[in-house]
């Protein structure tokens, strides 16, 4: 039986954020209506496509989920669960705090969701309002404890490092606040996106390079001490916890993505719907589950290599000979990376260190290079 | 025409500019029977590059049928000449074969520096000048003006001088007309031996080397044996012919006053020599055409092609770019930062930039030009005499017993509020100040003797901007001078490179250093490491930079909308790492290495 994981995109937000580059976008009741149709007529017509297939993780990701009222958001979940669906499926909701409220929370709970994904970014109010967040971190913190006590013992929470002047006790604030609420952790390093409010402000950065990867080190440090192992560039877990959906982006597993701007990965296809929601709307009504769709090239060895540096197993020589790629090429290379300290190897595997995934992006580059991928 | 009565031989000569392309246009125009949707603009300017930079590189020539207000019909050859100071020798090679020459003067600029330096090219040549005013249609335009520092500053009569506009085609017949009054008709005697100018050729690929020639005495037919008396080589004439505006036209002999072309099954254009003279081998001439010099390079360069494994590709760009240019001279040579290459030596740095800009756009080669550098001469302790065209075959200062840097003897003008400008800049550049002299009101000539290798790099741009554009240069080289000299090595991560080493006069070592430490430190792609940048005279280090290591340089998210994304971001990373050259263990990219060599004020 194959593994399949599905992910559902609800692009809707109150506002947007400061720093934010998704497809997103605040919009009326109607269009919620009209999206979770479409999205329900098309996970009904996916039936042949994944027969075979047992569905092991589902994720609803944003914008803002939680803004589609909870019965809505359980309709889709379960059609969804009318497939071939694991026991141990790990059911995932983005939720934003502010925008959940205890009764929905049961109700999303009793229809399946078993893990729920709450941006807090931070747990410092002045933080918050640079990031033009709509909440403070009291809301957030009550939000966890409403999940808790909704019946939700998989939650995650969003935190944010690099922030402007953002000082270390402010960062080991957050990260105390979420790791004694959280199973699981992501802390991502700001990237300011050109267009976006937040690059306007800053447009020679928040900080330096060097602070910033100070900062990084630091988390890395302060979440290993909280109980949370690194499995990636940007996600931390107590053992067993690590998001086995997100795990799918990294390990080139199936995944299909349904709404408009939702991307897959599915029977070797790469393939993405148009960041275009009345175009998605608009396609619903008929027996293809992928019409409208945009396929992108896929090339194996390297997003192999790019995707596997970014987990803390790195990657596998056995692997990369099944792609057809030569090791050995690389071996000086990833020798000077060791002896640097930006990496660690064995005989059969190579993975970076906090301090090589830092400078990931120019390591993944030389070893392309190097192994002529 | 057989009437060599009816033959005028002529140039037209003038300041970058000043309207001598489009003149001769018009010229062509007005005489010929391509009608002007035939003939596209300026069609002695027939390579793509040149008309692009709006300059002439290479000189051609063309005939002209022209029918006179006297009822007659005249034979008009028009010689094209390069107007840049790098061609001064081409050019008065191809003065030597008229006349009389054009001297076309912008009514709003007036006299420039270049419009002397030709004019006295013409004059040493002997020619009748027929001063031309042109631009006439420039609300700026003042052709009295105009007319008055002619005679004022160059001293021959321009009252009667035509004044024009060849933008719009106003009054060209008047300047017709004077070049067949004014204008000499040549002189030659069709019997005495062959005696003939090469003034210009050019590589056919049906007929091999085409030589223009200017016929002064004999005459040449097909199936001639002819000798080129420089070269001693000697050929059989395969054809000759005339150059019409339409292309060329085969005849039966050339003979004395004429202009025109011959092929000979010649293969190279080395073996034509510019300014040589060509003779019967059964019958030659006493003594060759005086003036003939050989081309000497003024400045040499390395350049490396980019990617190590287009050495070949380089090597065939540049034969071919021989084929054309016999000025441009090379040789492989290798350096350990850079690979293998090739020295080579340009006229000057427009016809260096020329042949480089060539090199990647019609051959689609990306290279690596090292820093310009200048031929210097040193004088060993062991009294042997060496000529350094190569900054890294300067030898050990322990054994030099004296150095010697070329002098050139340059000439501004301009007006007279930006002297103090443009004293600061040659003072600077270790010039001598030898005078200055007012043309007229507002045009003073400043003259300075200066080191050729401070004029190397941007004097002309510095120039141009410290004057708003409006100071002229024109410059000859005139002696070596002794000179206290160091070579500046520069080194990355404490490894030289040896493709950055350069000449330099002492007193400019510790600035220069500074300034090429900064601008590596600016320019060098952060790395593993910190990057130590150093300058050293001799090993001793006179000034040192630190590159900082990289720290950061990573995508915080990667989910399924990101990897596509991050997939192009890694292609452009890896194309943009292909290019970079590794100096050791550091890596720089061509921008790096190419912002480092350009000097500042």
């Amino acid at each position: 039986m194959n593994n399949l994981g599905l992910y559902i995109h609800i692009p809707f937000c109150r506002s947007k954020c400061a720093y934010c580059d998704f497809y997103s976008y605040p919009a009326g009741s109607e269009e919620h209506d009209a999206l979770a149709a479409a999205l329900i007529s098309r996970i009904r017509s996916l039936k042949k496509e994944i027969d075979g297939y047992e569905i092991d993780s589902v994720y609803f990701g944003g914008g803002t989920p939680t803004l589609l009222p909870f019965d809505k958001l359980c309709n889709i979940l379960s059609e969804i669960s009318a497939y071939n669906i694991s026991k141990k499926a790990e059911i995932t909701l983005e939720a934003n705090p502010g925008t959940i409220e205890p009764d929905a929370l049961a109700g999303l709970r009793r229809g399946g969701f078993n893990r729920i994904s709450i941006g807090m970014q931070s747990a410092v109010d002045s933080e918050l309002v640079s990031l033009g967040r709509t909440h403070n971190a009291a809301q957030a913190k009550a939000a966890a404890a409403m999940a808790r006590k909704a019946g939700f013992d998989n939650i995650n929470i969003d935190l944010i490092i690099g922030l402007s002047s953002q000082i270390r006790e402010n960062l080991e604030k957050s990260i105390a606040t979420a790791a004694a609420r959280a199973e699981h952790i992501s802390a991502y390093i700001l990237k300011l996106e050109p267009g976006t409010p937040m690059f306007e402000k800053h447009p020679n950065g928040t900080m330096d390079d060097d602070e910033i990867s100070r900062l990084y080190l630091y988390c890395c440090e302060k979440l290993f001490s909280h109980g949370f192992v690194q499995y990636e560039i940007s996600n931390f877990a107590k053992p067993g916890f690590a998001s086995k959906h997100n795990m799918k982006y990294w390990t080139l597993k199936d995944y299909i993505g349904l709404g408009p701007g939702a991307h897959s990965f599915f029977k070797g296809r790469r393939f993405s719907f148009p960041r275009d929601t009345k175009a998605f709307i608009a396609g619903s009504y008929s027996n293809d589950a992928f019409t409208g769709i945009e396929h992108e090239q896929v090339d194996l060895a390297m997003e192999y290599i790019m995707l596997s540096l970014r987990t803390a197993d790195g990657i596998s020589k056995k692997e990369l000979e099944k792609l057809g790629v030569a090791p050995g090429r690389a071996t000086a290379l990833l020798e000077k990376y060791t002896k640097a300290g930006f990496a660690e190897r064995n005989s059969q595997s190579f993975r970076l260190t906090p301090k090589g995934f830092l400078i990931s992006n120019t390591i993944i580059t030389d070893i392309l290079l190097a192994l002529q991928v | 025409m057989s009437d060599i009565s009816k033959i005028r031989n002529f140039s037209i000569i003038a300041h970058i500019d000043h309207g001598k392309s489009t003149l001769a246009d018009r010229l062509i125009e007005a005489c010929s029977a391509v009608s002007k949707r035939e003939m596209t603009n300026q069609i002695l300017d027939n390579m793509d590059l040149e008309r692009e930079r709006g300059i002439t590189i290479k000189a051609h020539a063309v005939s002209l049928r022209y029918n006179a207000k006297n009822g007659e019909v005249y034979l008009l050859n028009l010689i094209d000449t390069p107007g840049h100071v790098d061609f001064n020798y081409e050019v008065s090679r191809s003065l030597r074969a008229c006349e009389g020459a054009l001297l076309v003067v912008d009514a709003a600029q007036g006299v420039e520096a270049q419009t002397l330096a030709n004019t006295y090219l013409a004059l040493d040549e002997g020619l009748e000048i027929i001063p031309v005013i042109n631009k006439i249609d420039l609300a700026a335009a003042n052709p009295e003006w105009a007319k008055k520092e002619i005679e004022d500053i160059i001293g021959i009569v321009a009252e009667d001088a035509p004044c024009i506009s060849a933008k719009l085609g106003t009054n060209i017949d008047s300047v017709l007309e004077k070049i067949i009054s004014e204008i000499p008709p040549p002189g030659g005697d069709k019997e005495a031996p062959l005696k003939a100018l090469i003034f210009d050729s050019q590589y056919d690929s049906y007929r091999g080397v085409i030589v223009y020639i200017r016929v002064f005495d004999g005459c040449v037919k097909t199936g001639d044996r002819i000798k080129m008396m420089v070269t001693g080589k000697e050929y059989e004439v395969a054809e000759v012919g005339i150059m019409l505006p339409i292309g060329y036209q085969r005849c039966d002999e050339l003979s004395a006053g004429a202009v025109g072309y011959l092929s000979a099954s010649i293969k190279n254009v080395q073996d034509t020599a510019i300014g040589d003279t060509i003779t019967l081998s059964e019958n030659p001439v006493q003594a060759p055409l005086p003036g003939y010099r050989k081309a000497l390079p003024m400045v040499y360069s390395g350049i490396y092609p980019a990617d190590g494994s287009k050495y070949p590709d380089l090597r065939d760009a540049l034969e071919k770019l021989r084929l054309n240019d016999s000025a441009l001279l090379f040789e492989p040579e290798s350096s350990i930062a850079l690979g293998f290459g090739f020295r080579c030596g340009f006229l000057g740095l427009l016809h260096m930039d020329i042949i480089q800009e060539r090199i990647e756009q019609e051959f689609n080669i990306d290279i690596i030009a090292t820093a310009p550098s200048v031929v210097y001469k040193v004088t060993l302790n062991n009294k042997t005499e060496k000529i350094i065209e190569n900054p890294q075959e300067y030898p050990d200062p322990g054994n030099v017993e004296k150095a010697y840097e070329p002098f050139v003897k340059a000439s501004i003008i301009t007006p007279p509020e930006y002297v103090g400008n443009i004293m600061d800049l040659c003072q600077n550049r270790r010039g001598i100040h030898k005078g200055m002299n007012y043309l007229g009101p507002d045009r003073v000539e400043i003259s300075y003797e200066l080191p050729l290798n401070e004029i190397i790099f941007n004097f002309f741009d510095v120039l141009k901007s410290r004057t708003k554009g409006y100071a002229s240069l024109d410059y000859e080289l005139i002696d070596y001078r002794e000179a206290s000299l160091v070579k500046l090595d520069i080194l990355l991560n404490g490894e030289m490179v040896d493709a950055l080493s350069f000449i330099v006069h002492s007193e400019k070592a510790y600035p220069r250093a500074r300034s090429i430490v900064e601008k590596l430190k600016d320019n060098i792609p952060r790395q593993m490491f910190e990057i130590p940048v150093q300058a050293a005279i001799g090993g001793k280090i006179i000034a040192r930079e630190t590159v900082k290591a990289l720290r950061k340089d990573v995508l915080a998210k990667c989910y399924g909308g990101d990897i596509s994304r991050k997939k192009k971001l890694l292609e452009k990373q890896k194309e943009g790492k292909k290019k970079m050259r590794s100096f050791g263990s550091i890596s720089l990219t061509h921008e790096a290495f190419m912002a480092v060599l350009k000097q500042d004020e």
